[in-house]
């Protein structure tokens, strides 16, 4: 049963993110109701589903919640903003159950009460059709497409309005697209009776209500707003350069498959360089955008990777050995085999990536709770959505991202009445953008707020002892001083960034990530902060080293720079180096791993940056730089932290890689 | 048929050992070993076996034999054994593998409490086979945490 019980919370628990997901796209998109039919189904599966496990309290908790979406689907109850915090709220409450196992403390079972009453008020009567609760119309605005379509009945002319003046006007709300329809009938023309319709396609309008305001002498009947949310203005750009090649009376569910089309194509940001394998992970994630998986143990996909890269140093062995035969037809299928194999290791690794997607749920949903809370406006625009990461990077990289966002909120971006002082729209955007660029992934994260103060942290800098009084610092520099530990910009501490402890905790996740961070910002213009990450844990750039007997791989990352030097040049037991005017302590990697005290005529100096602390390794030659795939040592070697883990090179030969972290704290 | 079982028997400095066969994955001969820095005296390296890297245990320094006469071995028996839940792949230097062997689950003797040249708690019981005497390694003790906190001392 316990068994079972687990297999529930892993099923209920992606439900409840379902939820959470369609709830946000429901609050940007109110009057869809194909997203009410999907909140309302799976709330009913995870009800179902919660009472068959014995989870009482959730069964009874989402049968309310299905009571009152039921009746917002029956159209019996109209949605407001009340209703949708309630149900964010539930959302959260729903997890803590779940996760509890229903066993909550004495603060949460009052706050789980207190929700089950209002939603019982909401589930009866009480609210049903009422027309009090204002109905929302625009919560959010970063719908950049709608498609509109006029059809005014056929008194129009009588009633004294040009539809041509209409026509102008809608054009004049944006970029548009329209086709002109007629169902004339002879009876028609006879009675001069109206009989032509429009369809538009509008992008840069920000509200609903513009719209719908220019039918404000209409009835309901004769028109139809429907935003397409999932386009962007981007997009609707290369629609309206193709769409020469259209022709008017398309069937609209065809137009609306061509929009999608050109959807995709200059979403992509897809550098040539790149394995085969995100292009076409990629291409499924478009082409089957449906629950089209299957959920497979991590174990099974570290299995076939470590088979896979078997598979490869095989076939490495048997090219070298069949250059030997100088056989054409054998040194082809060598070459096929090579490529085949090679593109099966990518299709392997690209398993175990997961689009960055997943995080822009909790994203979204930290926007929504914190923006009122702190008086300000603000919008989320998430970008490349479906860049892939692997996924042990991204479950590490969420706290550091939320991180991130927090502080955006908080101190980047300024209030509502501020923004507009400075001649700025009253929302401020926060800009979450994911790109490939080699074998790594960028994460941008961009505010338009009022940028970084430099003479503001320098000050507190100098105030808290970080540099002296007088020091010259770069911008850069500058920026590099929020990482320290404790460093804090806001002269009050807020409840919401704490206290400056935080930003040096983001910048040691991405360090251990093998990652890099950088901030640019411009005042009164914004900040952006870059996150540069490997694509996966399990590649790592590296630089392979001799020393002594062994081969030593160390993190090209961490590499400042490399220095050939004369054997004579270290003299007595201090190995130091000076380096940008400071001494950097040096230790020789064949004195501690094989206590041999010979030293070769020239040995390489490798300057190690970790945590902002350099030191140098002393190893008798570098032999290449290279892409390792690291796989762990085996248990026995968990307490000798020396290496992180070993890869085997192309000659079947073993090289390890250094835990340059570890021997920072040996120093 | 239920009570037979079967091992893989083994030399180490001239005495017989055995393994139970479900625990043997693989013998490899003449494998190259990497030697790997820093680590307990016991490890003799790493070798990548089907793609994962795993340790190889000289078992003379790792069972306590006392090795007098050093050979050097060429023969590494892959085993797997479960410690803490957690499936570990290991190798096993040996001087020879002699074959596997079939014993009546009621021919193997229990460890007499003193007087065998190797530590009783790490031994599952002992068979003879040709009037020679073969241990059967209990290696999932051998390799288990409190073992390994034990070496370390």
């Amino acid at each position: 049963m316990i068994e079972y019980q687990q297999k529930y919370i892993d099923d209920a628990g992606e439900l409840i993110a379902k939820l959470e997901t369609e709830l946000i796209n429901f609050e940007h998109d109110i009057k869809n109701d194909a997203i009410v039919h999907e909140l309302f189904r799976v709330m009913h599966t995870l009800k179902g589903t919660s009472g068959m496990f014995g989870f009482q309290k959730i069964e009874a908790f989402t049968h309310i919640l299905e009571d009152i979406y039921d009746l917002i689907r029956n159209k019996q109850l109209k949605i407001n903003k009340e209703i949708l915090d309630l149900t964010f709220e539930s959302v959260d409450l729903l997890k803590l159950l779940l996760y509890s196992k229903e066993n909550l403390d004495d603060e949460q079972q009052q706050k789980y009460l207190k929700t089950i009453e209002i939603g019982k008020k909401y589930a009866t009567s009480e609210f049903v059709n009422s027309t009090n609760n204002e109905e929302l119309t625009d919560i959010k605005k970063d719908v950049l497409l709608y498609r509109v379509l006029f059809r005014p009945l056929s008194n129009i002319l009588l009633r004294g309005i040009k539809p041509d003046g209409i026509i102008e006007e809608l054009s004049n709300l944006g970029k548009h697209f329209k086709f002109q329809f007629t169902d004339a009938t002879i009876e028609m023309v006879e009675k001069e009776s109206f009989n032509q319709y429009w369809e538009f396609f509008i992008s840069g309008v920000s509200k609903h209500n513009d719209i719908a305001e220019v039918f404000m002498f209409f009835d309901e009947s004769e028109f139809e707003i429907e935003a397409l949310s999932e386009i962007t203005e981007h997009s609707f750009d290369a629609f309206l350069s193709r769409s020469v090649s259209l022709k008017n009376n398309i069937p609209i569910d065809d137009l609306k498959k061509q929009i999608r089309e050109i959807l995709v194509i200059p979403e992509k940001r897809l550098p040539k360089n790149i394995g085969k394998a995100i292009e076409n992970s990629i291409k499924t994630v478009i082409s089957t955008n449906t629950d089209d998986s299957i959920r497979v143990p991590a174990r099974k996909l570290d299995n076939l990777l470590n088979l896979i890269s078997e598979l490869i140093i095989v076939h490495a062995q048997f090219e070298n050995h069949a250059i030997r035969f100088k056989d054409e037809l054998l040194q082809k299928t060598v070459n096929d085999l090579s490529k085949i194999s090679r593109n099966f290791r990518d299709e392997i690794l690209s398993t175990r990536l997961i689009p960055i997607e997943v995080l822009s749920t909790s994203m979204q949903r930290l926007v929504r709770d914190l923006a009122p809370k702190l008086g300000k406006e603000i919008e989320l625009i998430i970008e490349g959505a479906q860049t892939e990461l692997d996924k042990n990077i991204i479950s590490r990289i969420e706290s550091p991202i939320m991180h991130i966002i927090r502080n955006c909120i908080d101190h980047g971006i300024e209030t509502p009445d501020e923004r507009l002082k400075n001649d700025k729209q009253k929302c401020g955007v926060i800009r979450f953008i994911a790109f490939y660029s080699g074998a790594s992934v960028f994460i941008q994260l961009q505010d338009d707020g009022r940028g970084i103060d430099k003479k503001k942290i320098v000050e507190k800098a100098i105030n808290k002892g970080y540099i002296k009084y007088d020091a010259v610092l770069t911008t850069q520099q500058i920026y590099e001083l929020i990482f320290m530990p404790g460093f804090s910009t806001v002269a009050e501490i807020t409840e919401v960034s704490g206290r400056g402890v935080g930003l040096d905790v983001v910048k040691n996740v991405i360090t251990d990530l093998h990652g890099e961070i950088n901030i640019d910002s411009e005042p009164g213009l914004g900040t952006s902060f870059t996150i540069k990450l490997p694509l996966t844990l399990s590649i790592v750039d590296a630089l392979l080293v001799n020393c002594f007997t062994y081969k030593i791989l160390i993190p090209t990352s961490n590499i400042l720079f490399c220095k050939y030097i004369p054997s004579d040049f270290f003299i007595g037991k201090d190995l130091q180096y000076e380096y940008n005017k400071k001494c950097v302590p040096v230790k020789r990697l064949s004195e501690l791993f094989a206590s041999t005290t010979q030293i070769n005529e020239f040995e390489v100096l490798i300057i190690i940056s970790i945590y902002e602390k350099q030191y140098g390794l002393l190893v008798d030659r570098i032999i290449t730089s290279l892409q390792a795939v690291i796989k762990p040592l085996g248990r026995l070697h968990r307490d000798e932290p020396y290496f992180i883990g070993a890869s085997e090179l192309g000659d079947g030969s073993m090289a390890y890689i250094l835990d340059t972290n570890f021997l920072l704290k040996t120093q | 048929m239920e009570n037979i079982e079967r091992f893989l028997s083994f030399e180490i400095d001239d005495r017989l050992f055995a393994f139970d066969a479900k625990n043997v994955l693989e013998v490899l001969i003449n494998r190259p070993i990497n030697p790997i820095p820093k680590t307990a005296d016991y490890i003799v390296g790493v070798i990548n076996f089907r793609g994962e890297v795993i340790s190889v245990v000289d078992t003379s320094i790792k069972f306590g034999i006392n090795d007098s006469q050093t050979k050097e071995k060429r023969i590494i028996i892959v085993i797997c054994i479960t410690i803490d839940d957690k499936l570990i792949k290991l190798g096993c230097l040996c001087d020879n593998v002699r074959r596997m062997e079939t014993i009546q689950y009621s021919d193997i003797q229990h460890v007499p409490d003193f007087g065998t040249y190797f530590n009783p708690a790490l031994l599952d019981g002992l068979f003879y086979i040709n009037q020679e005497l073969y241990s059967i390694i209990n290696i999932e003790k051998i390799f288990s945490t409190e073992e390994l906190l034990l070496l370390k001392k």
